[in-house]
């Protein structure tokens, strides 16, 4: 589960930013929407621990992200938080299957090979376990992040911008995966997005301004 | 883990991996080359001169002078009379005077005439059999028992000078009695009799030509003659050999003796430090200009790798900033880009280290064949190519320092930004 407070992040004086309280539970899905300009992706950092707040608490799992720092921030990052970035990235010298595994050793220290084999064969994509992601087609790329962002189990998965460059039947088959992907892990997802669509499929919206 | 990335993110880029391989194994085999042929040479050249404090022959160039008789590695400047060099030999600030003569070859190998103190001088252990004692017998160094299959009790005709087609002695065999253990010395090359094998030999040859002049041409009758004449009455007094190795008991002869000898006969005195010092300082300047030649490659190496790394940053930013959105660490970032470039450097150091051993290799095979000399330390050089391990690996740290720093402080989030 994730739970914010108050929080505020400011680029300078006349960029800042206060966001609304966040509270999605393990198996809830909450949306946040708004147009381009209004903090979007920099809450989806400030959720990720990638961003420190200016002020305000965000808890993920009962812990406070502003007592972390360091090495525990980037621990605790890679094993309770899972983003699912617009842009799949990879670290492109490795398999697919070896990038799961990377996620896996970077947070917890293990391989746990028969996680990683599950995952890709739930997301239809253990075919494509040994390639390189560059042979990956777009969805199948899109299937690989959203198969390791699911491997350490996390709390939270953060998803960002997930449909924006699909059609609208591809676009619904993301939305139904990454619903049944969170529940099945008993992850909060949080979706942050302009896609519109995305609003008729999520009850739970949050719309900044 | 980390470290296995490394290497997959090297050979992902192949050609650029490529580049960098070759450049670093191109500069390590260089400056390891130098370093293993400075080493023997020098440690043969010393392992040579150790206890020879000044060489006495006959005048010429005594570099010349030096390289024939302390390595065998050149003619003779010509011979000295016995008799006169004697003179000298007794002397009571002498420690030790080793005659040496030279006549005639087997295949190429000298065949010197000596006295058991070479032997000794060199510490040279007989391995089979004995000390020659009579005319004609003969010791082999060990390289040449193994080259010619000459055994115990083998006999064969010398050649006349040191060609290895050249016309050959029939008169006396000479017999093997003894066959050294290998010591790495000049040793291991020549074949040893004593002084007297070689004036025997000598005086058969001048009979031999006494008869072809008899035949053939009676004008030079008168001149024969009178040398003949000179021969018998000088008798055994008349000896040449061709060099003396000295060592004296303390250094005032060694500073004296050669004016002395300069003035009072036609003979030379050469100091074997002083002549390898000059030969050394004449490498010298090639040495260091190759030397330099192999550092700037490793430069460009460094370069190479610096850029490869620098260039590959721009593109693999949002992978690095994935990494830590993974739960990485900045300091496992830093570690990821510095092995990346110290493998690199091992493996160009193993490489040069392999290349610079099979074109000592080569080289070898070359002055075996020119000088009869081999080059045959192929173990690591300490502590000079210890020293160049630690140089290459500190050139791969100082080339990845730069990209590895800015990976380490790299803004995940600005990055993830700007995608």
């Amino acid at each position: 589960m994730i739970q914010t407070r108050q929080l505020r992040f400011a680029y300078n004086a006349q960029t800042a930013f206060d966001f609304p309280d966040i509270n999605c539970a393990a198996g809830d899905t909450l949306l946040i929407t708004g147009s381009s300009g209004t903090g979007k992706t920099t809450l989806l950092h400030l959720l990720g621990g990638l961003l420190p707040p200016e002020s305000g608490q965000i808890e993920i799992n009962h812990t406070l992200l502003g007592n972390l720092s360091g090495r525990t921030l980037d621990r605790f990052r890679g094993h309770h938080i899972g983003i699912v970035f617009q842009q799949a990235h990879f670290v492109a010298s490795l398999s697919v299957y070896e990038n799961l595994m990377l996620a896996n050793w970077l947070a917890l220290g293990k391989k746990d090979s028969p996680k990683a084999l599950g995952l890709l064969e739930r997301l239809d994509i253990a075919g494509q376990a040994q390639k390189k992601p560059a042979q990956l087609s777009v969805g199948q790329k899109q299937r690989a992040a959203i198969a390791r962002a699911l491997m350490n189990d996390p709390a939270v998965l953060l998803a960002d911008e997930p449909t924006s460059n699909l059609d609208d039947k591809n676009a619904q088959l993301v939305a139904d995966l990454l619903r049944e992907q969170a529940q099945a892990a008993g992850a909060a997802l949080v979706i942050v997005t302009h896609d519109s669509r995305l609003k008729q499929i999520f009850q739970n919206s949050i719309e900044l301004t | 883990m980390i470290a296995s990335i490394a290497i997959k993110n090297i050979l992902h880029r192949p050609l650029q991996a490529l580049l960098s391989w070759v450049l670093l194994t191109a500069g390590v085999a260089i400056i390891s080359l130098l370093i293993l042929l400075q080493g023997q040479f020098q440690q043969k050249f010393e392992a040579g001169i150790r206890g020879i404090d000044l060489v006495m022959g006959a005048k010429g160039s005594p570099l010349q002078l030096i390289l024939s008789s302390v390595y065998h590695l050149d003619n003779p400047t010509g011979n000295i009379d016995y008799a006169e060099a004697q003179k000298w030999m007794k002397n009571p600030m002498i420690e030790s005077a080793i005659p040496l003569a030279y006549g005639d070859s087997y295949r190429g190998f000298a065949i010197v005439g000596t006295t058991a103190v070479y032997l000794k001088k060199y510490a040279a252990v007989v391995a089979q059999g004995r000390v020659f004692q009579q005319n004609f017998e003969v010791v082999v160094g060990a390289e040449i028992a193994q080259k010619t299959q000459l055994a115990i009790g083998s006999a064969f005709f010398g050649t006349h000078g040191t060609a290895v087609e050249g016309e050959e002695h029939h008169e006396h065999a000479y017999r093997v009695v003894g066959i050294l253990a290998p010591n790495g010395t000049v040793l291991d090359n020549l074949i040893l009799s004593n002084l007297e094998s070689v004036w025997a030999m000598h005086d058969h040859e001048e009979e031999h030509n006494h008869e072809a002049r008899d035949t053939g041409k009676t004008e030079s009758r008168h001149d024969h003659d009178t040398e003949a004449h000179h021969e018998t009455t000088e008798g055994e007094q008349h000896r040449e050999i061709t060099a003396v190795l000295f060592k004296f008991r303390g250094p005032m002869a060694i500073v004296q003796w050669p004016r002395m000898v300069a003035k009072q006969t036609d003979m030379q005195l050469a100091s074997p430090v002083v002549e390898m010092n000059r030969i050394f300082s004449l490498f010298g300047i090639g040495i260091e200009a190759l030397t330099w030649l192999g550092w700037a490659i490793m430069g460009l190496s460094a370069l190479s790798v610096f850029i490869a790394l620098f260039n590959t940053l721009k593109e693999r930013r949002y992978e690095l900033a994935l990494l830590r959105t993974l739960g990485g660490s900045r300091a496992q970032l830093l570690w990821l880009l510095l092995l990346e470039s110290l493998w690199l450097c091992a493996a160009g150091f193993v490489s040069g280290i392999v290349l610079s051993r099979s074109a000592l290799w080569l080289v070898s095979r070359a002055t075996e064949r020119e000088y009869r000399f081999s080059l045959d330390r192929f173990g690591f050089q300490w502590p000079g190519e210890g020293l160049l391990l630690l140089l290459t690996l500190g050139t791969g740290l100082l080339a990845a320092l730069l990209p590895a720093l800015k990976a380490y402080r790299l803004d995940i989030s600005k990055t993830l930004a700007n995608e």
